[in-house]
């Protein structure tokens, strides 16, 4: 029987999903994988109010070939188990934290910044905001901490309201 | 024999080790965490949280570590000619520091001034990383934190 042959892109990318920083994320309940089905990694993420407690839950795709050069394509996505493994979500309905509504905007190149792949070169924006850009030396963690970010601002925002 | 994987960020040493602890106990993390620091008067906590890591963690397989001599931090934040203060354990990611500065008990600012605002050290170029531990630019000695605000436009269009 042929061995299959995986591709170094996923090699890669799987060696930092069971990472310890990757997975003490998942402990601590920040986010998790719902699954991986090559070039797609389907994560589900967890933002929390620091004061109120108060959680917001949101899925994402990132699209991985190539990885980690470039980096991973991001969409917003509604899972559901099944063979397309759900589909993209709609674009959030405003009001809401306005940095994740705008990250969700739909605009026609997934999701909407610096560090995801199809954002960064509109208008230069890897260039204009290295701190925020991939590149490959990064970790698939820097990714799920930012998403963590925006959506912990979305759980900050439904949590203000009366 | 159950083992935990542990991350470990010391102070402000910028650089992270990963070592495993044969057993899982409160006990031998703390012990090789003290081992691997070379320091005695460390309080270790898991990256954002707000007390020293406890027997909970023993229910763990993995953890990520920040050790640190102090056991809270003074953070002072400037904006705007003003200064607000807060004390935070040195785990603490720079994200929670922001949403407290930006929020009401901070500088209280406005949703769309909300989504624009960083943190950034005083006379550096970019902002600070959102997931970095705020002990990570601590030195020893002097646990307080100075921070600036900022407005740069983050959003591209």
């Amino acid at each position: 029987m042929a061995e299959q042959i995986i591709p170094p892109a996923r090699r890669t990318l799987e060696a930092q999903l069971g990472s310890a920083r990757f997975l003490a994320g998942v402990e601590a309940g920040r986010w998790e994988i719902l699954t991986l089905a090559w070039p797609n990694v389907y994560v589900r993420v967890i933002g929390k109010d620091p004061d109120s407690g108060r959680t917001f839950a949101h899925d994402f795709q990132l699209e991985c070939s190539g990885y980690p050069d470039p980096g991973p394509q991001i969409e917003r996505w509604s899972f559901a188990d099944n063979a397309t493994h759900g589909q993209k979500a709609p674009s959030p309905s405003t009001p809401g934290a306005p940095g994740f509504v705008d990250a969700m905007k739909e605009w026609g190149g997934g999701f909407y910044r610096a560090w995801s792949r199809g954002a960064a070169t509109h208008n230069n924006w890897a260039q204009l905001r290295r701190d925020e850009a991939w590149h490959p030396n990064r970790s698939i963690v820097f990714i799920m901490e930012n998403l963590y970010a925006l959506v912990t601002e979305q759980a900050v925002w439904l949590a203000s309201r009366p | 024999m159950k083992t935990i994987r542990v991350e470990v960020e010391i102070e402000d040493r910028k650089s992270v080790e990963v070592i495993e602890v044969i057993g899982g106990t409160l006990d031998g993390v703390l012990r090789e965490v003290l081992a691997l620091a070379q320091l005695e008067d460390l309080h270790v906590f898991e990256r954002d949280k707000d007390e020293p890591i406890g027997i909970e963690i023993e229910e763990l397989t993995v953890l990520s570590l920040h050790g640190h001599r102090c056991r809270k931090v003074a953070v002072k934040v400037n904006w705007s000619h003003e200064t607000k203060e807060h004390h935070f354990a040195p785990s603490v990611h720079i994200h929670r520091v922001l949403l407290w500065a930006i929020g009401k008990k901070g500088f209280n600012l406005d949703e769309m001034a909300r989504a624009k605002a960083n943190l950034i050290l005083p006379g550096a170029e970019e902002p600070l990383p959102k997931d970095a531990v705020i002990g990570s630019f601590v030195h020893h000695g002097k646990c307080e934190l100075t921070l600036e605000l900022t407005l740069k436009e983050f959003t591209n269009g």
